[in-house]
């Protein structure tokens, strides 16, 4: 098992991001995550790269405390996730939402602001203006009024970005957001990803599609249940790491070190 | 006795319409967390909860038919039938459905032993199964003052929470990233359903308690498709079916109240499916009618259009106040395939586009020829687009443009003009031939003109 | 499904109290029906589909025993089975499935009551749909004991219709005149059937008789003496009518013959007008009944200005409990008579029934 971790960090570290330490989380008695050991620093866009089933999105749900993990720790920023709720937000996967819940585009993206209100306190006009920024950021402030289940699948991953823009936190979790969208949308939300990263913020994106991941990531895991590797992406993306990650997809693999070559990256 | 509003009726109207009201709030929470039907599982699961209240009562040898203890029998069993099903959802592989099948037959048949067993010690028993049919026509003081507490508190619990609770049922992951614990507010909003029912329930019975909580909700989804509206909506139609169904069964003999307003309810929901703003049945069908008839009002200018251009005799908009003429016989023709030539006829004759005769001469008016170019233009931008973008045979292009001409708006023309280089209100030539279909020869003009557009 | 809430068939004993057997039921809006209990164990089950095939598969024990020397004669309410008690005498073993408190109307039949149906000599029940629930079970019992419907074996033109209606009032119990005739039938059928077993039946039945006869006087004396305006029995549902007609009292029920009917608003309101206008003194609630209704008629009428009293609660469709003396026939009209007499204005003699005839009996 190759991990690559990049700095050699101490525990609780307050500096990092995103610690992981031995996390291991079973379904129903099935282990789908084995002693998962990562150090996120800030300022860098991540991408989770795996087969399907190799448990990303659990990897994510997990950090998250929506799964209970067996063994092992998070932290955020040197501290447990429950002390750092205002400094991590969530991007869910698309189709895990009920698109035809009755609300505008606006009201999406304030839920960002609940975190801080809490239960009680309404969204005032503060709230309105940073969400409608978020909204410009993402070229959507024009469907601001527009009810969410007229929008469009690009459209629909936009507002969930602003949504989680509006949070204004230092750790992202973004589960899929490229899926299914438009180039257009793909472009848009990879611009945004950049100047996020760019002040000094941490992504870590959950991502299908292994051509587009030498491109848009500076550091990937490579998951197959378990870490196969982690690091800059030239140093990761070995066919070997690739291979034990993939199985015996070679076409795959084929196609891709070939694009990789065009890029000029690689052996 | 003073006129119409005793004090029966006004009872029978505060208590039904406040419920209606109250039942229409929560019922939206329910419905969007997808629960609408646990209303039926809390009210069977009331019954273990009064046959006990009910022995306790008469063991220590009061009137076994206090309403506050036999209600907070109700609600203890209630909740933790609520309880039951939460677990029973969280914790093993059941869904919804199949978790709600469970407590409400487990909850149920052990109320009814319970309750058979009490009626068998006797005390004061008659009418304790009563409790879950209601007595919705004998409302009484007391009665209404209970109902007015619950729906306070049911109400006040669900407006507070709105925000929260709404999103649980949006997107309950991102809420839980929040901090928030999606199983306390799930559990508040089973709280508030739990009140309203156990009042609801020996008021007016189970069924039209889950009916109240089911059909105004779902009524108000054609109207509106925000949250606030919603829950305006949904309480204004609650309370009304809840007056109105009063109303009725006051106008005979034999009409019970309970199914009245049950009634009302669902003919307040048709009325919603049909003609609501929001996706009604009627907005549709009246949208599909429109779009018809602009689909073979423009087909029919076009091919009006495209004869006359055959004959060198193509009309334009400067100056004309209508266009040359075509015999009504050629028009028959190529409407041959339509049905209801004359309606065809006598509606272009009404929008002021076409004048003359069927049988005779048609003429195309100025506002006529002005919609056939329209028409025309639309079709051939189509068909030049996908003639540069697809590189199909001219043949196949003019099907193609037939079904997508039609939802052309203004931007997109606008758009498709710049990229063919095309001024505004210039007709393109067209790309397939145009044969003119009653006589020979005169040949028109021939296929393939390119227009100044963009290669490749 | 049936295996797996609790046996089904099992019998439970909770403390000193009946036992009971465990007993299902689904569905919104099931009316539960009522419990039968008499003087045996108090066994309730609810029959259908598949709970129906598990409980006649599994056993059922009780603590009486079912095979017993003397015959067995099996009446529906008690106020069947009390006549027929008495004239049976004390050489069957007369039994009653509809206790005390019980509304026929609802009343549906356990395992228990099918089997002692089946067992029995002789079945006695009023029919004309009273015991509306009960209706298949008791055709189907001519296998061993003959159904006797008694309201059938009345003279028809006797038998009062229903406003708007055709079917006949069933609680023909509330005439005296008429359940004598009534129980003219019983004799005739029980002798015939039970033959050696029950001697002296005649004689006991021509005391009985004659006492009811008395009783008849006596509810006629009594009713009479209530004054003009306030001769309206207002009751929980329109149980009253052969009492009504045979001693000149006009009577209203919130609900109609049946109790298996929701009240209706108007149906309200039309009483709180009436027993308004008229200044009623007392309106009743009935044992076996909900008195839900009444409550709001009293509580309309009171807004309105006029304090009704709750004149009392009488016995309808089912008589007091066991061992009282409410509990008999004659105990049961004693108590409607004088309560509701003196609820509404009249004047019952020192002691009642028993009082004015002198004897206890």
């Amino acid at each position: 098992m190759a991990v690559e971790v990049d700095q050699e960090v101490s525990r609780l570290d307050p500096s990092i991001p995103l610690q992981i330490r031995d996390l291991t989380v079973a379904y129903q008695q099935r282990p789908v995550l084995w002693e998962v050991n990562l150090d996120l620093p800030a300022g860098s866009l991540v991408g989770l790269v795996g087969p399907n089933g190799a448990g990303k999105s659990t990897l994510l749900r997990a950090i998250l405390g929506l799964v209970e993990p067996i063994s092992g720790e998070v932290r955020v920023f040197g501290k447990t996730l429950a002390e750092q709720r205002g400094r991590v937000a969530y991007v869910p996967q698309r189709e895990s939402v009920d698109w035809d819940f009755p609300t505008s585009v606006l009201d999406l993206v304030l839920m960002g602001t609940y975190g801080k209100l809490g239960w009680f306190r309404r969204p005032g006009a503060t709230e309105r203006a940073r969400a409608m920024e978020a909204l410009r950021a993402v070229e959507m402030d024009a469907y601001a009024d527009r009810q969410i289940g007229r929008l469009s699948g690009g459209q629909q991953q936009r507002a969930f970005l602003a949504r989680a823009l509006v949070q204004q936190s230092d750790l992202y979790l973004m589960d899929e957001p490229f899926a299914a969208v438009d180039a257009a949308t793909e472009m848009a939300i990879m611009q945004l990803l950049r100047s996020l990263r760019s002040q000094g913020k941490t992504v870590v994106v959950v991502h299908h599609d292994l051509h587009t991941a030498p491109d848009y990531f500076d550091r990937v895991v490579l998951l197959n249940m378990r870490v196969v590797a982690y690091g800059k992406v030239e140093q990761v993306f070995q066919k070997e790491n690739l291979q034990k990650t993939y199985g015996g997809r070679l076409t795959v693999l084929d196609e891709l070190s070939e694009a990789m070559r065009r890029r000029g990256v690689g052996p | 006795m003073t006129g119409w509003l005793d004090y029966n009726t006004w009872w029978v109207l505060f208590g039904t319409s406040l419920l209606g009201a109250a039942c229409g709030a929560v019922g939206v929470f329910l419905l969007l967390r997808r629960r609408a039907l646990v209303a039926d599982v809390i009210s069977h699961a009331t019954l273990p909860g009064i046959a006990v209240a009910f022995w306790l009562l008469w063991a220590s040898g009061r009137s076994g038919k206090s309403l506050p203890w036999l209600l907070l029998g109700a609600a203890c069993s209630a909740g933790l039938g609520a309880l039951g099903l939460l677990l029973l959802r969280n914790r093993t592989r059941l869904r919804e459905d199949a978790a709600m099948g469970v407590v409400l037959t487990g909850w149920f048949a052990i109320g009814t032993v319970l309750l058979r067993w009490v009626q068998g010690l006797g005390g004061d028993a008659a009418g304790l199964e009563g409790f879950l049919f209601g007595k919705t026509a004998t409302l009484v003081a007391e009665d209404g003052r209970w109902i007015a507490l619950a729906s306070l508190l049911s109400v006040g619990l669900v407006l507070l929470l709105k925000r929260p609770i709404g999103l649980i049922c949006f997107d309950p992951a991102f809420a839980t990233s929040l901090g928030w614990s999606v199983w306390w507010l799930d559990f508040g909003l089973m709280m508030a359903a739990i009140s309203l029912i156990i009042v609801g329930l020996q008021a007016v019975g189970a069924i039209l308690m889950v009916a109240l909580l089911v059909i105004p909700p779902a009524a108000a989804r054609f109207w509106t498709t925000r949250l606030h509206r919603l829950l305006l909506i949904a309480m204004g139609l609650g309370g009304f079916s809840g007056m109105v169904g009063a109303w009725i069964s006051d106008q005979g003999d034999k009409i019970p109240s309970g199914p009245a307003i049950v009634l009302t309810g669902v003919a307040f929901f048709l009325i919603s499916l049909l003609f609501g703003t929001h996706d009604g049945l009627a907005r549709r069908w009246i949208r599909h009618r429109a779009l018809e008839w602009m689909v073979r009002r423009d087909h029919f200018l076009r091919d009006f259009y495209e004869y006359l251009e055959s004959r060198g005799q193509a009309p334009t908009i400067v100056g004309h106040a209508r266009s040359a003429e075509v015999p009504g016989a050629a028009a028959l023709q190529w409407t041959r395939g339509m049905a209801n030539h004359r309606t065809l006829f006598s509606r272009l004759h009404r929008e002021g586009l076409v004048i003359g005769e069927p049988h005779g001469s048609l003429f195309l008016t100025a506002k006529g020829i002005q919609q056939a170019i329209i028409a025309v233009r639309k079709h051939r931008f189509v068909e030049h687009y996908l003639h540069l973008l697809l590189d199909l045979p001219t043949e196949a292009i003019d099907r193609g443009a037939d079904a997508t001409e039609h939802w052309l708006d203004e931007t997109m023309l606008a758009r498709l003009e710049s990229q063919l280089g095309v001024s505004t209100m210039e007709v393109p030539e067209s790309l397939h031939p145009i044969v003119p279909e009653d006589e020979s020869g005169t040949p028109s003009s021939q296929p393939a003109g390119k227009l100044g557009g963009r290669d490749g | 499904m049936a295996g797996g809430v609790g046996s089904w068939g099992r019998s439970v004993r909770v403390g000193s109290g009946p036992g009971l057997r465990f007993s299902g039921g689904l569905g919104v809006g099931m009316d539960l029906g009522q419990e039968g209990a008499t003087g045996a164990m108090a066994c309730d089950r609810r029959v259908f589909m598949g709970a129906g095939v598990s409980l006649l598969l599994g056993g059922c024990r009780s603590q009486e025993s079912m095979e017993t020397s003397t015959p067995a004669i099996v009446a529906t309410v008690g106020m069947v089975t009390d006549i027929a008690r008495a004239i049976a005498g004390p050489g069957c073993a007369v039994s009653g499935l509809i206790g005390s408190g019980i509304d026929p109307h609802l009343y549906r039949p356990t395992r228990d009551d099918a089997i002692r149906v089946l067992k029995a000599r002789l079945v006695f029940y009023v029919g004309l749909h009273l015991e509306g629930r009960m209706q298949q079970l008791l055709e189907r019992s001519g296998v061993a004991g003959e159904p006797f419907a008694i309201g059938e074996a009345l003279p028809k033109d006797r038998l009062r219709l229903a406003e708007g209606s055709e079917a006949p009032d069933p609680h023909v119990w509330m005439d005296l005149s008429l359940w004598i005739l009534a129980g003219d039938a019983m004799l005739q059928a029980i002798v015939e059937r039970m033959g050696e077993w029950v001697e002296g039946a005649t004689e006991r039945w021509g005391r009985l008789r004659e006492q009811l006869e008395r009783l008849d006087r006596f509810a006629m004396e009594c009713f009479s003496t209530i004054p003009e305006p306030h001769r309206w029995l207002v009751t929980s549902h329109d149980a009253f009518g052969y009492l009504g007609a045979r001693y000149g009292l006009h009577v209203e029920g919130i609900q109609g013959l049946s109790t298996d009917s929701e009240a209706g608003l108007r149906r309200i309101r039309g009483l709180v007008r009436e027993v308004v206008e008229r200044r009623l003194p007392a309106v009743f609630v009935e044992t076996s009944v909900s008195s839900d209704g009444m409550e709001a008629v009293l509580q309309g009428a009171a807004s309105a200005g006029h304090r009704v009293q709750l004149g009392g609660s009488l016995f309808s469709d089912a008589m007091g409990p066991e061992g009282t003396y409410e509990g008999t026939y004659v105990g049961m009209w004693d108590h409607n008579i004088t309560t509701i007499t003196s609820a509404l204005g009249g004047r019952v003699p020192e002691g009642g029934f028993r009082g004015w005839s002198g004897d206890g009996s």
